[in-house]
């Protein structure tokens, strides 16, 4: 195994006022749990000289109302793809994360509104919303041999969103 | 093609694109929740006879969990090629 990446997550857009226990926790083992204990598996079984990739979101840094829960699991997503970057540096494995913005996929379609949607994509510099594809390029370049010096970032993929 | 790629949530909007995009070079092996349909279907498509994918079920369809996260892990040893 040379090569992991993480793409699994989903988010939900409670309130402050709504959240609940359970609710936390299905989204934080969701979003963080299951980034976790991959970054542990491929620290068992990752190849000296392999590559691993999170995705991250831009709600960890922009703070999006209602996404509390969301956000707090991809910023702690962030510090620890750091961390394993550092664990694992000496068998020159390396370990960054991808933040994209709002990304225009059947989830983000189903899950929020379409005036939602309209001010995501005004929201970047690109004025529009990123595609799969635009992500996907970005995890591939981490891949690539002149990506062998890059670990322990997170790269933001939001078309501009300054 | 000399080694493996694991892409947990490979069938998701993202994921899928990620698999495409790394399937020329390397065996895909995707894991999915939610999209089982998309998932199979990708990695039916991935699969020619220059390249393989194969897409793997890490969990049951219902809400998580707190262990549900280590059911993920069973994709691992599909991936050991």
């Amino acid at each position: 195994m040379h090569t992991v990446i993480f793409c699994a997550g989903g988010w939900s857009y409670p309130r402050l006022t709504d959240l609940t226990a359970d609710g936390i926790r299905t989204e934080i083992d969701l979003n963080l749990v299951s980034a976790l204990l991959v970054l542990r598996e491929a620290a068992r079984r990752v190849t000296d000289g392999g590559r691993v990739v999170l995705l991250s979101s831009a709600a960890a840094v922009v703070a999006p109302a209602r996404q509390s829960v969301y956000a707090a699991a991809k910023a702690g997503l962030e510090a620890a793809t750091r961390v394993a970057a550092k664990e694992l540096a000496p068998r020159g494995i390396t370990v960054n994360a991808v933040r994209p913005g709002a990304t225009d996929t059947p989830t983000l379609r189903a899950r929020t509104s379409e005036r939602a949607i309209e001010a995501m994509a005004r929201a970047n510099a690109m004025q529009r919303l990123g595609t799969p594809d635009d992500v996907a390029g970005v995890v591939a370049m981490f891949l690539t041999p002149d990506a062998a010096w890059l670990t322990g970032t997170v790269l933001d993929a939001t078309g501009g969103l300054l | 093609m000399s080694s493996s790629a694991l892409v947990i949530g490979g069938g998701g909007g993202i994921g899928a694109a990620v698999c495409r995009r790394l399937s020329s070079d390397q065996h895909v092996v995707l894991t999915y929740l939610e999209h089982r349909e998309r998932a199979l279907s990708l990695a039916e498509q991935l699969t020619t006879s220059t390249r393989t994918a194969e897409a793997v079920r890490v969990m049951p369809p219902e809400r998580l969990t707190p262990r549900a996260p280590l059911q993920a892990l069973s994709a691992w040893v599909r991936c050991t090629r």
